[in-house]
């Protein structure tokens, strides 16, 4: 593209007070020969933006560069439309907002600020979206519960046709099981007829649902828009054409044959809260075994939850659900002893109305671990527990029934486990390894495994700080009971989000663009493939699966599948990969468009890649809360830390830059990495660096990486000046003037 | 190896039937042994009673609650259940503890002499029966008729201590000055019964209502005027759970509305700062708040003050619920806290409508030795001193 | 261990006494509680029988609210309960009274029994001993202090002026002086498992008694209510000279000097 830049500098907000804007004018006009170079007291008013407009009309101005505030602020202002490069470069959040007016190293940055702007402008090609044959807009439910058939209805509902398969007979899933259901609507305090049949009927009667039961998924091949599905029902295998996929195969109770420490399997009375379900939709509530009608009753709550040996987690349902069939046998016999042994009730939002109606029935509750079960002559149980709110330890009269409400389990956590693992193997950091079940649900032929990612008890991988509905597999979405223990009336709500998301990816996958985070983008990596040796290092890394293999180890590139956040290309060690609005010659010469003083001038340069999720949003917090910090930092935005090349570890270190600080997201446990794995992969890149460097004898302390979140903006001076310290100690980079 | 506690429905039941029927909505959240005015005093009696925990032994039905200083310690005073988010009846929750062993014939000894009293002679303070109405002698009360609009009800402190009996006079004397038509029946009363009550002694109370119930029905009785918070409660509350219906206030009420009606002024000037402590009994348990401090204020050259803890969370004077015959040490009644209070405050005058605080309150600030510098005054009395120049 | 308790219900010792219109005392709506001594003697032998094992049975006269203060002893901790009740009981003296309970605790298995050494009401404080005589075994009154072992007791018993130590053989009847212990307030478990102790309830006749064999000793003429009392004299003046009308006044008026 034959490009005509004009660059436009706002002296407002203080810009024009704090700097020589006609200095600046320079850098465009003189350094760079830049043919239109502008400044306006209020460039994001109407007549500052009408000037670019007119400029971009008439003048043919087709790359422009904007000197003003954060490209995180008015960005509906200067849109220019798809045929025009548009760039910003910050001077006002992370130059004038924290640094001192009318001074030359406030000055120098804001001017290598242009500078790195103009270099990059330089480097950006208008990305074309990339569009596959035969995409679809149709939704894959996998799995006929609640939450399926609720994600079947609302996609249909919203004009797209859905295809719910099914592993069992019928449709229903969990709900067929019920005597009852948990109130969803006022006053509360009263369990509802089952609902579930009218739902049914609604899935199956819809024209734009197809419904599969007896069937399971043999494969999904393919990427979003363009998922080829094969499914295998009663023998015969039937193949669909799937936009994006909703993953709704619920979850299990609990084993139960592993609570012999409550007297399961050991007393006959000992039964779980499914059985007892069962009992109450049987008819009358009777002992198994020898049938006496059961005048009282012993809840045992948390039965192999919130506890290491077992599950550690609560699994959310289990009080309601308890204090629900406590009112079936109330309503059975109005006389009937009921005991609630408890960690805590969790009777969240209205379900406090339950709770308060079996307490005014007249049930006792007790508050602390069971201690010991016991059985007398009559198969009745004896239970012992601490009572904490007496600080006693208590005994019971024998109960007829105990009932152990246990957990839930997702389906997606049997099966064999397959540690995703770097097969590069001189490496002795290596990241976290995805941890992938063989739950036979999707079979996804993907070269990272056949299921999506699990978290730490089995549940499927959702970006849970930050985005629940998202997984690690784009287009692909998990829904309901197997993303999270919760209630019908959270399955619901679940669905019905799992269903958006899955109609967002389908019709931004159709534009060619990005699905998230990066909404809008047009760009995806291309990979020059003469020069790619099969290290295999990009598709092992991509967070998301996005790149599968070839029998030669070739990547095969998925554009709709990837996030455009390009680790794999800071992971290529060839650099075979770019985007057309992102590369890595681009970020070299930004670096090398900064100005950096001789060593007598005494003053430093720090270069400071910061990603664009956390770390560019924490510095513009720090500059709109008006902390200072040292002048000699220099910011070069990167997409995710992850797509660091270590190239710019070089370039920058041989331009003579003294240090260098990698600012990103937290990973670990509570990760908050919008491309889930991108920090973490920097952290690991640069302990390869640091031997790299101590051969060149540049001390590995030049090179430092630092975690934040936007609401660490406080700690942003303290980082920066802290590492300028570091660095006076050092002294000046020795390459400096080479 | 700890001793196990067995658990017993039965005694639960038994409980719940003597009339807690509240106490299984108690969820444990330990709000009311926090707002508890025990909390606010050291001592044996401080360390032992735990209302949440009192009602969680009820609920469990194991032993402890009934221990003497436990069971008889609440003052009645209703911090916790004015607060408690689950709407615990509390006090009902305790009397009815509290009845499961009264009922069975068992008062700690020092309230024995009291519920004898009022056995042989209709009032707790063993005063003699035919003496109830002396204290009216010389003042030219009306007899209860059909034409009287009200019954004026004097608690039997008033009929019969020494102290207390001012309060009365000073009563009937607003009331004969604001022109309400009022009579009385004294004589023939017998007393309310609202504390043997709160004490749990559910029979004697009994007998008192009915025998209180058949003399008013007999005279017509419509509207009662009472001159303690308690007997208000007794009236309005406890009253018709046997067949007593009648329209009750307490004086204050009556008075204040008279006043904003131009029918009582104040001509005279008190130029002293006054204060109030609100009654348990006639704020927090019946939410009259405002008539007292509007005929206060009402007394030219009065600098009125609240006290921090006023209104809903006015602290008690620790003599409800019987507590008013137990022996407590110096340092452990919280009503001595009240005069601690209004000293801060610089008050003049301590103020309160209520005979059992007047007696606590006079009690405390001459244990405190502040008589010097505060006085304790029944509203009524402080009104009285005001009415003429 | 076998522990008798003989109780008697009394007038509450706040209770107005007033006489109807026959002169007798009138027993209307007055409340009745347990003859306070008699509640040292049940925690006495309750205290027996946690230390020796055994039981305590309740032994009373009265008339049908008699039950009542059988069932508050069963609350602190006796195991059973006899009451006799009978119309005659109405017109009965010590004399017959004694000869009553005598046949009613001979009918039970006894090594010790108990009361309270005086009523409140009548103050007569001759049922025990006289029931001792009647059963032929002896008895020690206003007992301070009793220390059983195995058949012997040790007792002491309050005198004026001082206590004396009498050493006796069981069975043998003693009655409680206040001091004697701490009576204990019961437990509502207690009172719940009160009202399913055993309670018998007998007539005179089923003691093998007839009305004729109870002819009274002693009958009472008249009760007379105490004369009111007057209002004190204050004495005015200093020290002394309110002394010299003091002096003067007990000599002259009260003739007491």
């Amino acid at each position: 593209m034959d490009k005509k830049t004009g660059v436009y500098i706002c002296s407002g907000c203080g810009i024009g007070d704090a700097l020589d804007i006609a200095a600046l004018s320079k850098v465009a006009t003189k350094e760079s020969k830049v043919p239109v170079c502008k400044t306006h007291a209020f460039l994001c008013g109407a007549e500052g933006v009408a000037q670019i407009k007119s400029d971009i009309e008439n003048e043919g101005v087709n790359t422009v560069v904007i000197a003003g505030c954060s490209s995180r602020v008015n960005y509906d202002v200067f849109d220019f439309g798809p045929s025009v490069i548009l760039e910003r470069a910050n001077i006002r959040e992370q130059v004038i907002w924290c640094h001192p007016a009318e001074d030359e190293d406030t000055q120098m940055m804001a001017e290598d600020n242009l500078r790195m702007s103009l270099a990059k402008a330089g480097h950006i090609e208008i990305p074309e979206g990339y569009h596959g044959e035969n995409m679809v807009k149709t939704i894959l439910v996998v799995g006929g519960g609640l939450t399926g058939i609720t994600a079947a209805i609302e996609g249909a509902k919203a004009g797209y046709k859905t295809v719910l398969v099914e592993k069992s007979p019928v449709l229903g899933g969990w709900m067929n099981n019920l005597f009852k259901q948990a109130p969803l609507k006022a006053p509360y305090s009263d369990p509802e007829e089952v609902d579930i049949a009218v739902r049914i009927q609604e899935v199956e009667a819809n024209p734009d649902v197809t419904v599969y039961t007896s069937a399971e998924i043999k494969e999904i091949a393919g990427a979003p828009g363009m998922f080829d599905v094969k499914i295998e029902q009663n023998g015969q295998e039937i193949n669909e054409r799937i936009g994006s996929v909703v993953l709704a195969t619920g979850a299990v109770p609990y084993d139960a044959s592993k609570l012999e420490h409550l007297g399961y399997g050991k007393y006959a009375n000992v039964i779980t809260s499914q059985a007892f379900e069962e009992l109450a939709k049987n008819g009358k509530i009777v002992r198994p075994g020898d049938g006496k009608e059961v005048q009282s009753i012993a809840f045992l709550q948390c039965a192999g939850s919130r506890d290491a040996e077992h599950l550690p987690y609560c699994s959310s349902v289990c009080c309601v659900e308890s204090l629900k069939q406590a009112t079936y046998l109330k309503e059975q016999n109005p006389e009937a002893a009921i005991y609630v042994f408890h960690k805590d009730i969790r009777t969240p939002g209205q379900y406090e109305k339950l709770y308060k109606r079996v307490q005014k029935d007249g049930a006792v509750f007790v508050r602390g671990d069971v201690t010991g079960i016991t059985e007398d002559d009559d198969k009745n149980l004896l239970i012992e527990a601490a009572d904490v709110l007496t600080g006693a330890t208590i005994g019971t009269e024998g109960v007829d029934l105990v009932v152990l409400a246990t957990g839930m389990v997702p389906t997606t956590a049997f099966g064999e486990s397959l540690d995703a693992k770097s097969e590069n193997e001189e490496k002795e950091e290596k990241p976290q390894g995805d941890t992938i079940i063989r739950s036979n649900l999707l079979n996804l032929a993907y070269r990272q495994g056949p299921e999506m990612p699990t978290l730490k008890y089995g549940f499927s991988d959702s970006h849970f700080v930050c985005f629940p509905y998202e997984t690690r597999r784009t287009g692909i979405y998990a829904a309901g009971s197997v993303r999270a223990p919760m209630d019908a009336l959270s399955s619901i709500e679940d669905a019905t989000g799992a269903a958006m998301k899955a109609i967002q990816c389908i019709e931004l996958s159709e534009l060619g663009s990005a699905v998230h985070p990066r909404v809008g983008d047009l760009s995806f990596p291309s990979f020059a493939m003469q020069r790619c040796t099969q290290c295999k290092r990009c598709t092992v890394e991509c967070p998301f699966g996005a790149i599968n293999e070839d029998d030669k180890f070739n990547p095969l590139p998925n554009p709709t599948r990837c996030r455009r956040c390009g680790i794999c290309m800071g992971a290529c060690p060839e650099r075979i990969i770019s985007f057309k609005n992102y590369s890595v010659p681009m970020i070299g010469n930004m670096i090398k468009a900064i100005e950096v003083p001789e060593e007598d001038e005494e003053k430093p340069r720090i270069v400071v890649f910061a990603c664009e999720n956390d770390a560019i949003p924490c510095l513009d917090m720090a500059g709109i809360n008006r902390l200072s910090y040292n002048a000699w930092v220099r910011v070069i935005p990167v997409r995710c830390l992850g797509s660091m090349s270590l190239v710019w570890i070089a370039d920058t270190l041989s331009k003579g830059i003294d240090g260098i600080l990698l600012l990103g997201c937290k990973h670990g446990d509570d990760y908050q990495c919008h491309f889930i794995k991108g920090s973490e992969l920097a952290e690991t890149r640069l302990s390869k660096v640091a031997e790299t460097l101590d051969r060149l004898s540049l001390e590995s302390e030049r090179v430092r990486m630092e975690q934040v979140s936007i609401m660490d903006y406080d700690q942003i001076p303290g980082i920066l000046d802290g590492f300028a310290e570091r660095l006076e100690e050092l002294g000046p980079n020795p390459y400096k003037g080479f | 190896m700890e001793e196990i506690k067995s658990v017993s429905l039965e005694m639960k039941d038994y409980i719940v039937s003597s009339g807690a029927e509240t106490l299984s909505w108690c969820m444990q959240c330990g709000l009311c042994t926090n707002l508890c005015p025990w909390r606010l005093v050291p001592g044996e009696v401080s360390e032992a009673f735990n209302i949440r925990k009192m009602q969680r032994l009820g609920q469990l039905g194991l032993e402890g609650f009934e221990d003497e200083e436990i069971l008889f310690a609440c003052a009645t005073c209703g911090m916790c259940q004015s607060n408690c988010p689950r709407k615990v009846e509390i006090i009902n929750n305790v009397r009815s503890m509290r009845n499961t062993t009264v009922g069975a014939g068992f008062l700690p000894a020092h309230l024995r002499p009291i519920a004898g009293s009022i056995h042989a002679n209709g009032n707790p303070w063993s005063g003699e029966k035919e003496k109830r109405a002396e204290w009216q002698e010389g003042l030219d009360i009306p007899a209860f008729s059909e034409d009287t609009e009200y019954l004026l009800y004097v608690c039997c402190t008033s009929c019969y201590d020494t102290r207390s009996k001012k309060i009365a006079k000073s009563i009937v004397s607003l009331l004969k000055e604001a022109g309400v038509s009022f009579g009385v029946l004294t004589a023939e009363e017998n007393c309310c019964g609202e504390t043997i009550r709160k004490l749990g002694d559910e029979e004697l109370f009994q007998k008192l209502a009915e025998s209180n119930i058949k003399l008013f029905n007999s005279k017509g009785v419509k509207k009662i005027i009472t001159t303690s918070p308690h007997c208000l409660y007794a009236f309005k509350k406890d009253y018709p759970d046997y067949g007593g219906e009648y329209e009750v206030v307490h004086y204050s009420e009556v008075l204040s509305k008279l006043m904003k009606e131009g029918k009582l002024t104040f001509k005279g000037e008190v130029g002293k700062k006054v204060t109030f402590h609100d009654p348990c009994y006639l704020g927090r348990h019946n939410e009259v708040y405002d008539a007292p401090r509007e005929l206060i204020q009402a007394i030219p050259g009065v600098e009125f003050v609240e006290l921090e803890r006023n209104k809903s969370k006015s602290l008690c004077c620790a003599g409800g619920g019987g507590r008013v015959w137990a022996e407590v040490p110096m340092g452990q009644r919280f009503g001595e806290l009240r005069i601690t209070d209004a000293v801060e405050k610089q008050a003049d005058v301590l103020v309160t409508a209520c005979p059992y605080c007047i007696l606590m309150l006079d009690d405390a600030c001459a244990g405190l030795e502040k008589n010097d510098v505060l006085e304790v005054m029944e509203m009524s009395e402080l009104l009285c001193s005001a009415s003429k120049p | 261990m076998n522990i008798i308790v003989c109780i008697k219900q009394t007038f509450d010792t706040e209770a107005k006494i007033v006489l109807d219109g026959n002169g007798k005392i009138d027993p209307n709506g007055v409340n009745l509680i347990i003859n306070p001594y008699d509640e040292y003697a049940i925690e006495e032998g309750i205290r027996l029988k946690e230390k020796f094992g055994g039981d305590v049975t309740i032994v009373t006269m009265g008339g049908p609210r008699a039950q009542e203060a059988v069932r508050t002893a069963l609350a602190m901790g006796a195991d059973k309960g006899v009451v006799v009740n009978d119309p005659i009981l109405e017109g009965t003296d010590e004399w017959a009274n004694a000869e009553i309970l005598a046949k009613a605790v001979a009918q039970l298995p006894y090594d010790i029994i108990l009361s309270g050494r005086i009523a409140i009401d009548d103050g007569a404080s001759q049922i025990s001993v006289r029931l001792a005589e009647a059963l032929n075994i002896p008895s020690v009154t206003s007992v301070l202090k009793l220390e059983v072992a195995g058949t012997q007791v040790t007792a002491t018993r309050e005198i004026d002026g001082g206590t004396e130590t009498i050493e006796v053989a069981l069975p043998a009847v003693f009655t409680a002086q206040k001091g004697l212990n701490e009576p204990r307030y019961p437990s509502v478990a207690g009172i719940m498992k009160a009202k399913k102790k055993p309670l018998k309830s007998m007539a005179v006749a089923d003691l093998g008694l007839a009305a004729g064999d109870l002819a009274s000793k002693m009958s009472v003429q008249k009760y007379t209510l105490p004369t009111a009392r007057q209002a004190g004299q204050k004495i005015p003046g200093d020290a002394p000279q309110a002394a010299k009308e003091l002096a003067r006044l007990l000599h002259e008026e009260a003739k007491v000097l």
